[in-house]
């Protein structure tokens, strides 16, 4: 007691008196951080919904049977707890179309480079965050189901890859998605059906082509200019990780072979997005992969009227979206949304259903809000998963609009990657909306 | 004494010398004097056509004292070529449409005073001859050299020629697309990532099931042989060579040989291994293990970059050694989208494809013998009707687009004028589009006659357009429009900037949405300056073209009653039917050089806006078969 002098003693007796009183002010749980999450999805819709005053919920609700958003709390598979609304989040900037560069800041926040010969865009943060991983497919892009070519393709300022591309490895190089069930199942689980002999024997088959092919690249490479090496090196390193993939196939329980026809774009639309789907929850669950990313339609959408889905209508969604009050065009908007919502449905439930939910961050958001005036305030957002330390089940409506790269940012964080900032020009963003989500 | 003559002598040498040295010098000086003199003189002779002259002689003294960088009254620049541009009171080769010879013309401009006849006169003229920055034509920049990839049409028809029918290759639909480049994908560049690489190699799985189980392959093997006797030698060496000259486009390398070898071996192990010998395969006589041993080797080169990119393009891309192949391969590629066939591979062979004369014949011939593919792969992605092509005779899409690529065929057939592809007389019709147009018969769908007609057929008419351009229940005159500047004019409308959307929200709320849709165009043209540049371009077209409806149907009144009525100017000369805008486009310099350009963007991969004094002039009404000919033999020629 000598060392410890009685001033000191209740000097720290005072501080155990006090800080049940100062928590009281101040709850434990608001200062632990959230959980990190171990996947994340994100999945872009284009063309928005339905918002008839801009800064409004329009048809982005749950609250009845006239919201969208529905579904979700409904039946036995609700998923209403593992849903977050945000509201009032913006993306883009005023003069640039959304559809080109709505998709293409989708998960970046930069600016597109208007240029014909040479479209630059941003890095993503899928691709952030997939390099934190050590899975053999580095992540996964899938959805299409079309490569949309505009019709004023050759307008000088507008490249068509920007429509159609939501991640980007760097700022000149899209990540192709996977528009075929057929092509991700092969890709994924190639093999087929066989012994194991008669499968190793297959892989060993690839590789050696592979191998062949790779010494080509190398011949050609070495004969050409720095134009062609940057082509022969693009496809080596597709190759590369074409051999990774091959490496763990024969580890993994496969899902069964898709059996629909999906050559027509506009054809079993459902089937092929639930397909793909089901095939990404397995590759999650197979460690074949950590990061996805998923297009429900490429930006406009113009070539799809999803007749066989949910019943014939000549109007195609980006008219639907550009609906000018239009009351059947509105009608067949709320149709489309309401179909791709219940997809997410589908997604989570498969993801509850795996056992993925607590572990997997999904973001879901479109390129606009209200597509007739191609508004970028407060487009549609839902954060998705599970566990208690995010504020999921609930709607957030921010005070003040915040911008979608501080969502984006908080993505990141919650996947274990902390960037500073995020973004270019009135998207950048240096704060994340932590403090308003979790719980 | 001697050396007092030897130095004579020496001095007199020495004299000669200068003198030849200096009468040289004289020679030289004058060459040059003559040079500058005509240098200038041509610069002084097209002076009156480029941007400086107009701003030396009119801008700098008569109007930069307001429309200037920092004042630029009514959002007129004229200090510059680029300020003036962008102001958008310009449009090349139309000074009837451009506000700001309109401007000067009515005498609204300069405020103070009138500008000489003169002056007004070589406003115009500049304008006429394409506004011009420059007509130094020294700095024209060349195109990008660039590695093409094969397309997916030429992927195609390779595998077609190669095995001599037209089998399913329906898997090719799963393959990520080729984004086109200036609208043409046979000059995309895009790089293949991994879901591209992942797509061709289960494509070529698939192609080589077809391989093999054709005839013309089968038949490279004797017929004598049975299962187990089939070798690399007697067998493996003939198909993989057979293909891979074809895919490749030239003769096999020693060295590409060699891998093949190694592998076709590698993978005949393997397989037997994995199956045990004598087993059956997929593929009539051949065993298991040599099937397998031939597929790897049938795979590796579909997926090889030297199928998959086109080398012949890239320097370097061939050897010195197969110059001949290179240039036979580009003709082909170009005129057939496919490899050389057995008359151009010969003339590859024995090299006279690099004679002139040669190249010439063979590029008439290729284009006769090939004039569809030609049509559907240039036509089919110029005027956007390719992706139809694969609809069925019975569906009003495909009909319309086998419309669209008869008529190319024909114009090249024919051997007819660019003016007849805009006015051409006739039309084909199958029985779905006899009825559609209320225009003649034709036996049965699939069956396609033609058939006169002074107004439809052009390219101005053709359904296929016309209803791309409109809505599900209505005509979007402004689409049309657009298309028709795009396509068949080569002009670049401005990007739409912040302050012409906010002009575009506040003169949408001034537009009495029930006014008839000629009244709604003038109210957005006369709102707003802004939206004037580009809609006095766009408006005269659109509505010239509202007699087709948005089925391409003819039509005199709108569902709601109103007549059509157009009544806009277009190129000065008023427009108010399809067929006085046809007429009014066909004559156009505007047109033809559109199509030249459209031809080198597809052979050359050059970009439509490049430079405006380095475009070719068409000065006359050519046969599009004579301007096609021309311009891929200019392009060509390089390579001889």
């Amino acid at each position: 007691m000598s060392d410890y002098s009685r001033r000191l003693f209740l000097k720290h007796m005072g501080l155990q008196l006090t800080l049940p009183v100062l928590s009281n002010f101040y709850p434990l749980s608001s200062m632990a951080a959230a959980t990190q999450r171990k996947n994340f999805i994100a999945v872009y819709f284009p063309n928005g919904s339905y918002f008839p005053t801009a800064d409004g919920i329009g048809s982005w609700h749950w609250n009845d049977n006239t919201g969208v958003l529905y579904d979700l709390t409904q039946g036995a598979d609700s998923v209403q707890n593992n849903v977050m609304i945000l509201r009032k989040i913006n993306a883009g900037r005023i003069d640039l179309d959304p559809h080109w560069h709505g998709p293409a800041a989708f998960l970046s926040g930069d600016l597109i480079d208007l240029s014909l010969e040479n479209p630059k865009c941003g890095r993503t943060i899928d691709q952030m965050i997939a390099d934190t991983k050590t899975t053999p497919i580095k992540s996964l892009e899938v959805g299409g189901p079309y490569f949309h070519i505009h019709p004023l393709a050759d307008h000088p300022n507008y490249p068509d890859i920007y429509i159609n591309r939501i991640s980007w490895t760097d700022e000149s190089t899209p990540r192709t998605p996977i528009i075929d069930p057929y092509v991700l199942f092969n890709y994924l689980f190639y093999g087929g059906s066989g012994s194991a002999e008669e499968i190793e024997y297959m892989i060993n088959k690839k590789k050696s082509i592979l191998d062949v092919v790779q010494v080509e690249l190398a011949r050609v490479s070495a004969k050409t200019s720095s134009e062609g090496k940057i082509a022969m090196q693009q496809y080596e390193n597709g190759i590369r990780e074409i051999e990774l993939s091959l490496a763990s196939t024969t580890t993994c329980t496969k899902p069964s072979l898709p059996t629909n026809n999906y050559e027509n774009k506009d054809f079993n639309y459902i089937d092929r997005v639930q397909q793909f789907q089901k095939m990404i929850v397995f590759a999650l669950k197979c460690d074949l992969t950590n990061v996805v990313s998923l297009m429900y339609g490429p930006g406009f959408s113009s070539e799809l009227t999803y007749k066989w889905d949910i019943g014939f209508s000549s109007y195609e969604h980006h008219d639907c979206a550009h609906n000018g009050g239009n009351t059947s065009k509105i009608n067949r908007l709320l149709a489309i949304n309401k179909m791709q919502v219940g997809l997410l449905k589908h997604l989570l439930n498969l993801l509850k259903d795996n056992g993925l939910i607590n572990d997997t961050l999904v973001y879901f958001a479109s390129d606009m809000s209200n597509g007739d005036t191609h508004d970028i305030t407060n487009i549609p957002t839902l954060l998705c998963g599970g566990g208690s330390d995010l504020k999921f089940g609930q709607e957030i409506t921010f005070g003040s609009p915040q911008k979608h790269t501080q969502v984006l940012l908080s993505a990141l964080s919650l996947l274990g990657v902390n960037k500073p900032s995020l973004g270019e020009d009135v998207m950048l963003a240096t704060t994340n909306i932590n403090s308003s989500i979790e719980s | 004494m001697w050396n007092v003559k030897k130095n004579s002598n020496i001095q007199k040498n020495l004299l000669a010398q200068l003198f030849k040295r200096v009468l040289l010098l004289y020679i030289l000086i004058l060459a040059q004097a003559c040079t500058s003199f005509t240098a200038d003189e041509e610069e002084n002779g097209s002076a009156a056509l480029s941007f400086n002259s107009l701003y030396s002689q009119i801008f700098e003294e008569k109007c930069l004292s307001c429309h200037n960088s920092s004042r630029k009254e009514g959002g007129v620049d004229l200090s510059s070529y680029d300020a003036l541009m962008s102001s958008n009171v310009v449009v090349p080769y139309s000074s009837s449409s451009s506000t700001l010879f309109i401007s000067v013309n009515s005498g609204n401009m300069p405020p103070t005073f009138t500008l000489s006849s003169d002056l007004k006169n070589l406003i115009a003229e500049w304008i006429d001859a394409g506004a011009l920055e420059t007509t130094d034509i020294s700095k024209c920049s060349k195109p990008s050299v660039l590695l093409p990839r094969l397309t997916h049409f030429e992927y195609k028809n390779i595998i077609f020629d190669t095995l001599k029918e037209e089998i399913d290759l329906s898997e090719l639909n799963t393959l990520p697309t080729l984004p086109p480049r200036y609208g043409f994908d046979n000059i995309s560049n895009t790089n293949i990532d991994r879901v591209t690489a992942e797509a061709y190699i289960n494509v070529a799985e698939t192609v080589n099931d077809k391989i093999l189980s054709s005839s013309v392959i089968l038949n490279l093997c004797s017929a004598s042989l049975i299962k187990d006797q089939h070798t690399w030698d007697n067998c493996g060496v003939k198909i993989i060579d057979y293909v891979g000259r074809r895919l490749y486009r030239r003769p096999l390398r020693f060295e590409e040989v060699n891998s093949y070898r190694s592998l076709f071996f590698a993978t005949k192990i393997g397989a037997l291994n994995a199956y045990g010998p004598s087993q059956d395969s997929d593929y009539s006589t051949f065993s298991k293990d040599f099937a397998e041993a031939v597929s790897a080797v049938l795979i590796t080169e579909l997926v090889s970059p030297n199928f998959l990119y086109k080398m012949e393009f890239f320097p370097e891309g061939f050897k010195s050694t197969e110059k001949a192949y290179s240039l036979a391969s580009k003709l082909s590629l170009s005129l057939t989208s496919s490899y050389p066939d057995s008359e151009l591979w010969a003339l590859a062979a024995n090299g006279k494809i690099q004679t002139e004369s040669v190249l010439k014949t063979q590029i008439s011939r290729l284009l006769n013998t090939y004039n569809s593919r030609f049509a559907h792969n240039f036509a089919g992605q110029w005027l956007g009707y390719k992706d139809n092509m694969s609809l069925g005779n019975d569906d009003l899409d495909g009909a319309l687009a086998r419309e669209s690529d008869l008529l190319v065929q024909e114009i090249l057939d024919d051997n007819s004028k660019l003016s007849q592809l805009m006015s051409p007389g006739y039309t084909f019709v199958n029985d779905l589009l006899a009825n559609h147009y209320n225009l003649g018969s034709s036996p049965s769908d699939d069956v396609y006659t033609k058939i006169s007609s002074s107004s439809r057929g052009g390219l101005l008419s053709l359904g296929h357009f016309l209803k791309k351009t409109s809505g599900v229940d209505k005509t979007k005159p402004v689409k049309r429009g657009i298309w028709v500047l795009d396509k068949i004019l080569c002009r670049t409308l401005p990007p739409i900037d912040k302050a012409t959307l906010e002009e575009i929200a506040d003169v949408q709320t001034v537009i009495d949405p029930s006014a008839s849709v000629i009244e709604r165009m003038e109210i957005h043209r006369d709102n707003s300056k802004r939206c004037y540049s580009c809609h006095s371009q766009i408006d005269p077209i659109g509505l010239a073209l509202e007699n087709w409806d948005h089925l391409g149907q003819f039509r005199t009144n709108y569902s709601n009653g109103d007549p059509v009525i157009a009544n806009l100017k277009f190129n000065g000369v008023l427009v108010s039917s399809p067929s006085q805008l046809a007429v009014s486009v066909q004559q156009s310099r505007e047109y033809r050089n559109c199509v030249q350009k459209k031809l080198e963007s597809y052979f050359i991969g050059s970009s439509p806006v490049q430079e405006p004094q380095c475009a070719t002039q068409v000065t006359e009404d050519v046969p599009f078969k004579q301007l096609t000919s021309d311009t891929i033999f200019k392009f060509l020629k390089e390579s001889l």
